[in-house]
């Protein structure tokens, strides 16, 4: 579905991250870890706590590498299991601190289901990648609800080009969230 | 009868209005039903977002600390360290230090000095010409993530680490290493120094940490370290762009000169 460079890219990358090449483990990081932080900080809402999982997170993964299974889920969507996991273990650890400290009232607020989070960031970053133009048409038909007509005519394009954005933006959005695995159409 | 133009399906996932026959047609057609459906729960997420709704990049000591429980300690370089490299803020580096070991009769005395006198200012212009590089290692980082998204979120909180470098062996220690990092917080910088013998190689003596120019004329002496990690308190005087290089040297343990002995083990130039 993707092109297929990135596909063989991330193949690779897989096949060393499983080998156990330490360059492999950077490269995942320096992909995936701005959506597991980002996860991590929405669910938790604290810098150290979010880093203290986030690193949890890649350790575990580097540990539990063997576990990966790449015909099943993509690594992306691997990440964020664990990432889910980690995040609800840290839920637990304050549950457990406020039982103990005997709070009676919870301060926290009700936790923000991870892969929600995951969601909304992925389809944010989704659009902020978009180029220029594919942007503001994108961003006119979600946030001024405009339609296509009003929108060729607010950008003077062919209508045509504004219908050919909205789809293809729609569907790259779509096929990244598919790749992490809690896309509309699931893993 | 044919599926309606893809275009077309998009624009009916965005509520658009549509001719009949293509509005039936999705009604009754699974296969545009799940592209329509699917669709439009893209755009009903895209809708709602809100300002908070963005990635942010971690602060890089994530990685350093991940690096170091994967890695017994032994840190693989920073994301972003290289695109700093090719890109350098500060004017290039001079050149290679010189061994400390084998300086031309370079005056020491003076040179090695107790930490207290290190406090000395010796650089007003310390702050501004390491901390600019700082923020410009988080740009990169940011950078080498894919995208100036998340730049703004990356660069809120202050930066605390300021430098890093491995430390290598000199070539009668081979199979040592270790790490430096400069961290900030408050306004006082810490080196954190942590280190790793070969095998079976016992340390006979004190290892001392110094920071130095290049040409090791002008070494500071941090202290000492505990076992093989230390952190120590960087005089505010003290400018890392002047004295980069962070050396663990070995010192007969009852050796009264405070100066250097000329047994470097490892050393390292931080990347500021
Ligand atoms: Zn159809």
């Amino acid at each position: 579905m993707t092109a297929a460079p990135n596909d063989e890219e991330r193949d690779a990358l897989v096949a060393a991250f499983l080998a156990g090449d330490e360059r492999a483990l950077e490269q995942v990081y320096r992909r995936y870890s701005s959506l597991v932080y980002s996860v991590c900080l929405r669910s938790l809402g604290e810098v150290t706590e979010a880093e203290d999982v986030t690193q949890k997170v890649f350790v575990a993964a580097w540990d539990k590498r063997h576990n990966y299974k790449p015909e099943r889920a993509s690594l992306s969507a691997w990440l964020m299991g664990i990432t889910r996991n980690k995040i609800v273990d840290a839920h637990q650890g304050r549950a457990r601190q406020r039982r103990i400290a005997d709070q009676v009232a919870s301060n926290y607020d009700t936790p923000r289901e991870p892969l929600d989070v995951a969601e909304r960031l992925i389809v944010a970053d989704e659009i902020a990648r978009l180029d220029e133009m594919p942007q503001k048409v994108l961003r006119l038909a979600f946030y001024e609800d405009l339609t296509h007509m009003q929108i060729a005519e607010r950008l003077q394009l062919p209508p045509g080009t504004v219908k050919s954005h909205i789809r293809r933006s729609l569907i790259k959005i779509r096929r990244r969230l598919e790749e992490s695995g809690d896309g509309p159409s699931g893993a | 009868m044919a599926h309606p133009a893809p275009d077309l399906l998009a624009l009916i996932a965005l509520g658009e209005d549509a001719d009949q026959v293509s509005l039936d047609h999705v009604a009754t057609c699974r296969a545009c039903t799940d592209e329509v459906h699917t669709l439009q729960q893209v755009a009903a997420v895209g809708r709602t977002l809100g300002p908070a709704d963005r990635l942010v990049a971690p602060h890089p000591r994530v990685w350093q600390r991940i690096a170091s429980d994967v890695n017994d300690g032994r840190v693989i370089p920073l994301p972003g360290a290289v695109l700093l490299r090719e890109q350098p803020v500060v004017p290039p580096a001079e050149p290679d230090p010189v061994p400390f070991g084998g300086l031309p009769d370079g005056p020491r005395d003076g040179a090695a000095r107790p930490a207290d006198a290190a406090a000395a200012p010796r650089s007003p212009r310390s702050r501004p010409r390491w901390f600019v590089p700082a923020l410009a290692a988080a740009a990169a980082l940011v950078v080498g993530l894919g995208g100036g998204f998340a730049l703004k979120g990356a660069l809120d909180p202050a930066p605390d680490v300021v430098g890093a470098t491995q430390l290598n062996a000199l070539p009668s220690w081979s199979g040592a290493n270790g790490t430096a990092t400069v961290e900030e917080a408050d306004g006082q910088r810490t080196l954190v120094v942590t280190m790793e013998m070969p095998a079976g190689r016992t340390v006979d003596g004190r290892l001392d940490v110094w920071m130095s120019d290049s040409r090791a004329s002008d070494m500071l002496l941090m202290g000492s370290l505990n076992g093989l990690s230390g952190r120590f308190a960087v005089p505010a005087g003290v400018d890392l762009a002047a004295h980069p290089i962070v050396d663990v040297s070995l010192e007969p343990q009852d050796d009264p000169d405070p100066a250097h002995s000329d047994v470097s083990v490892v050393r390292g130039r931080l990347k500021l």
